[in-house]
């Protein structure tokens, strides 16, 4: 076996006595410590629990449900423009939630400035400790530069995008629609969904390397076992959250089949591993499954 | 459709899974090395400006225990309190001990430069991709290396590690189609169970403490504050206090 990551300086953990197990439990402490004055104490920092998917504002859901595609389509079919498409969306979630007019005419390098002021001026910042959108600007700051260094929004950004690192683009994407979720919610608590905008991104870069393990033949070779690849390693299993195909259904070779999540925070969607009937569903809804079983079975067209 | 002897057809599958699970190997390499780097820094961050603190306590906490017992000579729950307090404050002065001269260490953030190089280093050293155990040998010694490197964020000597390689001799691949295949076969199975492994890692990383307080102070620091900060406050504040009862023992002296 391979134990190159085993020598002394990278082991982390301390196993045995003497100064690192005495490290390890000063460590320990600080734990207690940290959860002490994170949970109890102040108690202003505790997050309220997430409001229900329903509950959200129909344009968070909309630009949840573009994003995710967008980002889906981009990592499992090559399709840039979709995630261009889905960052228009999320500007015109955002300026609903903040209340934006947004006209035609607009170059969209503007509505992202008026945006950020409008985030920034939101009494959330000034409720949190006074310091105003250092995070927010992370992702913001890095669109509206690339949008101000062109005139024609579409065909250039995703001349860009090809240009330069997909992810690059999809983590500034990313940093952006978090925060306005997170600013969208005046109490300054940690939603569900803006969880997993970082979860999904994680979770459809996990399968678009896993993809050539989806897919496995069957003996008689007329049908194709969806399989579920491992998509963290933080947790063993996943919980499958809806199928979009029900059994007779035809599918597409890519097109989304389910939809997943594992750990706190990840999410994905499986794509189908080849074109055919969905012929066998193996894990309803709602079922935990474990990483590299079978869900369900298509017969191949 | 295709054409060639059924092995070149196999070997040309299997080259083409080799490279994706390559490709795949040194990602997954990077993040478990990115991770523990991460963790490494935080944790001497943390015992520099947390563990000190918590031995000052206990240091205190044993001198007050101390007292306390010097006062109460046939109370064995008293001896025992002192003798207790004063083995904690070894331990954590004793869990100090180097820390205080290693140099001032800044949080782990990799470039994008010295992530390049890494994955490339992976790709092309992995001890995985060996098939005898004397080039494993090798390989692992250069992939500790590696590894060193991109803790220290050493750029300079990854790269001369990558040239070496390079440029090394060994590098040369045998020929030969039935040979090449096996090769393979063992290659793409052994970098198999090197990622089931790098997610055992992973997740004994992640459970370990030093990650959980590491995710904690940079959740807080996401919205705003300093965790380390306040940590270090309610610390001094609790050892404020002990001083205060150890200096009401000694300007009172024996009123117990």
């Amino acid at each position: 076996m391979s134990d190159h990551t085993a020598d002394p300086q990278h082991s982390l953990v301390a196993t045995t006595g003497g100064p690192l197990a005495r490290r390890a439990a000063l460590v320990q402490r600080g734990v207690v410590l940290a959860a002490s004055l994170v949970d109890g104490g102040s108690g202003a920092t505790k997050a309220p629990p997430p409001p229900a998917w329903s509950a959200q504002p129909e344009s968070l859901r909309r630009m949840w449900e573009d994003f995710t595609r967008g980002v889906f389509l981009a990592f499992n079919q090559g399709q840039l423009g979709v995630l261009v498409d889905a960052f228009d969306a999320g500007v015109d979630a955002a300026c609903e939630v903040f209340g934006i007019t947004r006209s035609n005419e607009q170059q969209p390098a503007e509505v992202a400035r008026t945006l950020y002021s409008a985030a920034a001026a939101a009494p959330v910042w000034t409720s949190l400790d006074g310091s105003k959108g250092p995070i927010f600007s992370n992702g913001t700051n890095h669109l509206i530069a690339l949008l101000e260094s062109r005139d024609d929004f579409r065909a250039e950004w995703q001349e860009y995008v090809v240009e330069n690192e997909l992810d690059g683009f999809v983590d500034a994407l990313e940093t952006f629609l978090f925060e306005v979720w997170r600013l969208a919610t005046p109490d300054g608590a940690d939603p569900f969904l803006a969880r997993h905008v970082t979860g999904f991104v994680v979770g459809s870069r996990a399968i678009a390397r896993a993809k050539s393990r989806i897919g496995r033949s069957t003996s008689d070779g007329t049908s194709i076992e969806v399989v579920l690849p491992a998509l963290a390693a933080q947790s063993a299993d996943a919980t499958i959250d809806r199928w979009f195909k029900r059994p007779g259904d035809l599918v597409q070779r890519d097109e989304p089949l389910l939809r997943l999540t594992a750990g706190d925070d990840l999410a994905a969607w499986i794509p189908s591993p080849v074109s055919g009937t969905l012929a066998e569903v193996r894990a309803e809804n709602g079922a935990t499954v474990s990483f590299n079983t079978v869900v369900g079975v298509i017969t191949i067209a | 459709m295709s054409h060639g002897t059924p092995e070149e057809r196999e070997l040309g599958k299997k080259r083409a899974e080799l490279v994706e699970l390559e490709t795949e190997l040194a990602q997954r390499e990077l993040d478990l090395a990115t991770l523990a780097a991460e963790l490494r820094a935080f944790e001497v961050r943390y015992l520099r400006a947390i563990g000190v603190l918590f031995a000052e306590l206990d240091e205190l906490t044993a001198q007050l225990a101390e007292s306390q017992a010097l006062d109460h000579p046939q109370d064995a729950q008293q001896q025992h309190a002192a003798a207790d307090a004063r083995a904690e404050a070894s331990a954590s002065a004793e869990a100090l001990g180097d820390v205080d001269q290693q140099r001032p260490m800044a949080a782990f953030v990799p470039s994008t430069d010295l992530k390049r190089l890494y994955r490339e280093v992976a790709k092309l050293v992995h001890p995985d991709l060996a098939t005898d155990s004397a080039e494993r040998a090798r390989r692992d010694r250069v992939m500790a290396g590696a590894n060193r490197a991109y803790g220290n964020g050493d750029e300079a000597r990854l790269r001369a590690i990558l040239d070496e390689w390079v440029s090394s001799p060994e590098a040369v691949p045998g020929e030969g189609i039935a040979a090449e295949l096996v090769r393979t076969i063992r290659k793409i199975h052994q970098i198999q169970q090197r990622l089931a492994n790098i997610e055992g890692e992973t997740s004994t990383l992640k459970r370990s403490d030093s990650f959980v307080l590491f995710k904690r102070v940079e959740e807080s620091r996401a919205s705003g504050r300093d965790l380390l900060d306040q940590m270090a406050t309610e610390l001094r504040r609790r050892i404020a206090a002990i001083h205060a009862a150890l200096n009401g023992r000694r300007s009172g002296e024996v009123t117990a």
